[in-house]
């Protein structure tokens, strides 16, 4: 069965909570015969390949039995999972996981066009960032035919890029919204997440809108519609976040037919649990700079504040 | 996803670097245009004057078209006014109603009538029409960065959705230059910054007015090259379930 309407719907896919529940809403609102192209992306990170090697070798493992750089990438391996969730939960539409893998000397040969893009920004953690964006705004990877094992080079037609930016924000999915909740309480709470979503155009999406529109794209983000923030900001902390209910419940949770989930983005950890989606409910938070291994790929002491020389 | 540009030159058209035309035309590969206008300054009637223009204004639009059946040309160009409109956005909603059809387009006809010419001729746009200007941009819903040009007033405004979900950067350079871009020009090393997220930059580019000073019985005329916007800063605290649409306040 091929489908040869042009895919107009991709969707930035790190199998995280966030990303994951665009993709199953999605699901409802596009026809079926449409399919829609999940894009994971995975970089070859020198200094995490060589701590890998290491490991290896201090067991005795022979060299052919060494991980491919992109395994190592926790991205590549939640994405597989909540691929899999998602064609088992809906059925009847070609979900295409497409694998971008990013060879180091990729990330270089594109280092100065990206460092280019990103200005007036220019640090460390900027730039390590804008690498996952703009690899993935290429689109261009391989996919695995999921009846016949065969693995193809694909690129997206994909004019559309769904983002879940902004969940974090709203719903408290920081480990640092975590630390300001038990220092201070929902009071530090509140702060800590006020901050983080009035500094979200300023710190990230003017960066993020120059390196994935370079690719011809359009990035958009659901979680920052109008409507959705002006909802959820009304909303108490405790109903959006959960990290109360996490200490000391978790018996009494297993007991009723509760979900027992992480702390932060209760809200969105239920919706998942309630469109049939109980794994990723369960999902730890990862930021895109380490799920898809391009922070510090040159070595472990640069900090993510340096300025990029 | 589209590009847009605008200049300022005080001697001459200030041209996009090869650079930023080609980041431009790969944000907007759907269609680009240039316009080019130039502003004599009003308090000068002087027929040597007319031939030497104070400004240089360059408009540049990249399209990516993704909504409509039809590639809308940009920048969008008034025949009548000779306002100028650059939009990088998406106006999913305006004043809560779905917008169909070509949101540039409608979005310029409504800054139009906002800022159509009054009865008092060569005035500077009173508040009461830059309030109607926030009104169109502040009821407005979805990500943008737009350029617009009321050449009726001769006052330029641009800025960023709330949510800063575009890009735009500008550059004021010690020449009297300005740029406001989607992208920096990596040509030019220094003073590049983003537009902040945070409200609405109005330029008045008629700031050759009144610049008469008085110095010890002399009379010398003062260029203004400081080129401060105002700014009406948006107020997203007072977003509520009923206003899903960011306020403006006008200080």
């Amino acid at each position: 069965m091929s489908h040869k309407r042009p895919v107009t719907t991709s969707i930035l896919f790190s199998g995280g909570l966030d990303c994951t529940i665009l993709a199953r809403l999605v699901h409802d609102l596009l026809p079926k015969g449409q399919s829609v192209d999940l894009l994971n992306v995975a970089f070859e990170n020198p200094r995490v390949v060589a701590a890998a090697a290491s490991i290896s070798k201090s067991s005795l493992q022979s060299d052919t039995a060494r991980p491919s750089p992109y395994s190592l990438c926790p991205d590549r391996n939640s994405g597989f999972s909540s691929h899999e969730e998602l064609c088992r939960v809906c059925p009847g539409r070609i979900w295409r996981f497409v694998c971008i893998d990013i060879p180091y000397t990729e990330t270089l040969n594109h280092r100065a066009q990206v460092k280019s893009l990103i200005s007036p920004h220019n640090t460390e953690m900027d730039i390590s960032i804008a690498y996952a964006l703009y690899f993935a705004a290429r689109g261009s990877g391989t996919v695995c035919d999921q009846a016949t094992g065969e693995v193809a080079p694909y690129t997206t037609s994909a004019r559309v890029l769904l983002s879940g930016l902004g969940a974090d924000e709203l719903f408290g999915g920081y480990t640092r919204h975590a630390t300001a909740f038990s220092r201070k309480g929902h009071p530090g709470l509140l702060d800590e997440l006020e901050l983080d979503f009035y500094r979200l155009g300023k710190r990230n999406l003017g960066r993020d809108d120059r390196v994935i529109s370079h690719w011809g794209k359009e990035a958009r983000y659901p979680y920052l519609d109008e409507s959705l923030v002006s909802w959820a900001l009304t909303r108490p902390v405790w109903e959006k976040c959960g990290f109360e209910d996490f200490t000391g419940s978790v018996e009494a949770c297993s007991g009723s037919g509760l979900p027992t989930l992480e702390p932060g983005k209760k809200l969105l950890r239920l919706l998942a649990w309630k469109l049939g989606m109980t794994r990723v409910a369960a999902e730890k938070k990862r930021a895109i700079q380490f799920g898809a291994r391009t922070a510090k790929m040159e070595g472990g002491k640069t900090k993510g504040t340096a300025l990029i020389d | 996803m589209c590009g847009i540009f605008f200049s300022l030159g005080q001697h001459g058209y200030l041209d996009a670097s090869n650079a930023v035309l080609e980041c431009l035309e790969r944000r907007g590969p759907d269609h680009i245009g240039l316009l080019r206008r130039v502003i004599v300054g009003a308090a000068s009637r002087r027929v040597e004057d007319i031939a030497h223009p104070s400004k240089y204004l360059t408009f540049i639009s990249a399209v990516l078209c993704l909504r409509g059946s039809a590639v809308v040309s940009q920048p969008l160009v008034d025949e009548l006014s000779g306002s100028v409109f650059c939009w990088n956005g998406e106006a999913w909603r305006v004043d809560d109603k779905s917008v169909h059809g070509n949101d540039a387009e409608l979005l310029f006809r409504m800054l139009l009538q906002a800022t159509r010419r009054s009865s008092r001729e060569d005035q500077p746009a009173n508040a009461e029409e830059i309030n109607s200007v926030c009104g169109v941009i502040g009821s407005l819903s979805g990500p943008y960065a737009f350029i617009f040009y009321d050449a009726v007033h001769q006052q330029l405004f641009y800025g960023r959705d709330a949510l800063g979900r575009r890009s735009l950067v500008t550059r004021k350079g010690s020449d009297g230059t300005l740029i406001i871009s989607s992208v920096c020009d990596d040509s030019i090393h220094e003073d590049w910054r983003e537009v902040e997220a945070d409200g609405l930059y109005i330029l008045n580019m008629r700031n050759d007015i009144n610049i008469t000073k008085v110095i010890s019985g002399n009379t010398s005329e003062i260029e203004d090259v400081s080129f401060v916007p105002s700014h009406i800063p948006w107020s997203t605290r007072n977003l509520s379930a009923k206003m899903p649409c960011v306020l403006v306040s006008l200080p």
